[in-house]
């Protein structure tokens, strides 16, 4: 099982906005079970950079990080997928 | 799913940069002057979303279809590196405070106290009530 981590901006935005972030947020964590901590076959998402993946899921843009030798999944960003931040 | 090999064809066919006829479209080239393939992939309702786009008075569903993913192409560009941008400004701020980094069961946690104090909350406001 793959370790979770937070930044504190998306930490701040899951607790902030729950329970609206609750659907994300599970969704996020079902991710320790996946045996290679990449998101299910058929799922909308790229590598960006080496170990760093950008997810599309329940409504939200994740972006973050696989590190192989602490075992952990370590996630950066999480923003709404409608959110005009560009 | 034809209009979908239909535009993956029109990438494929294109003349090259410089050589290329109006309308005939154009595809990147590499180091060595060659074509090179790309894909991209687009479904129907892609398609259909591109045919509404209106440029210009009197352009075919092909132009604004270009036009279309060229737009495309540029927004996903710009949102890969304002991504990248945001993970690695994060990156640098937990190296240097690793205090920054959340566990799951941190959250667990505050999430697990604020439904406590949402429930509390609710219940006090039903008592107020009756």
């Amino acid at each position: 099982m793959w370790k979770i981590e937070y930044s504190k901006e998306v930490r701040n935005y899951l607790y902030d906005s729950y329970p609206y972030t609750e659907t994300i947020w599970q969704t996020i964590k079902a991710l320790r079970h996946q045996i290679d901590g990449l998101p299910p076959p058929g799922s909308d998402y790229y590598e960006i950079e080496t170990e760093r993946f950008v997810w599309n899921v329940a409504a939200h843009t994740v972006v973050y990080e696989r590190r192989s030798d602490e075992h952990s999944l370590f996630f950066a960003v999480v923003k709404p997928s409608n959110d005009d931040w560009l | 799913m034809q209009a979908t090999n239909q535009i993956m064809t029109q990438v494929a066919e294109g003349n090259g940069r410089g050589g290329a006829g109006r309308g005939q479209g154009r595809h990147p080239l590499n180091d060595q002057n060659k074509t090179v393939r790309i894909t991209i992939t687009l479904t129907e309702d892609d398609l259909a979303f591109l045919d509404t786009i209106k440029h210009g008075g009197t352009q075919t569903v092909d132009q604004n279809r270009s036009a279309g993913v060229r737009w495309a192409l540029r927004a996903f560009r710009r949102e890969q590196k304002a991504l990248l941008a945001e993970a690695h400004r994060i990156k640098a701020e937990i190296e240097t405070d690793p205090l920054l980094i959340v566990t799951e069961e941190e959250l667990e946690r505050d999430i697990a106290a604020k439904v406590a104090a949402m429930t509390q909350q609710a219940k006090l406001a039903d008592h107020v009530e009756n």
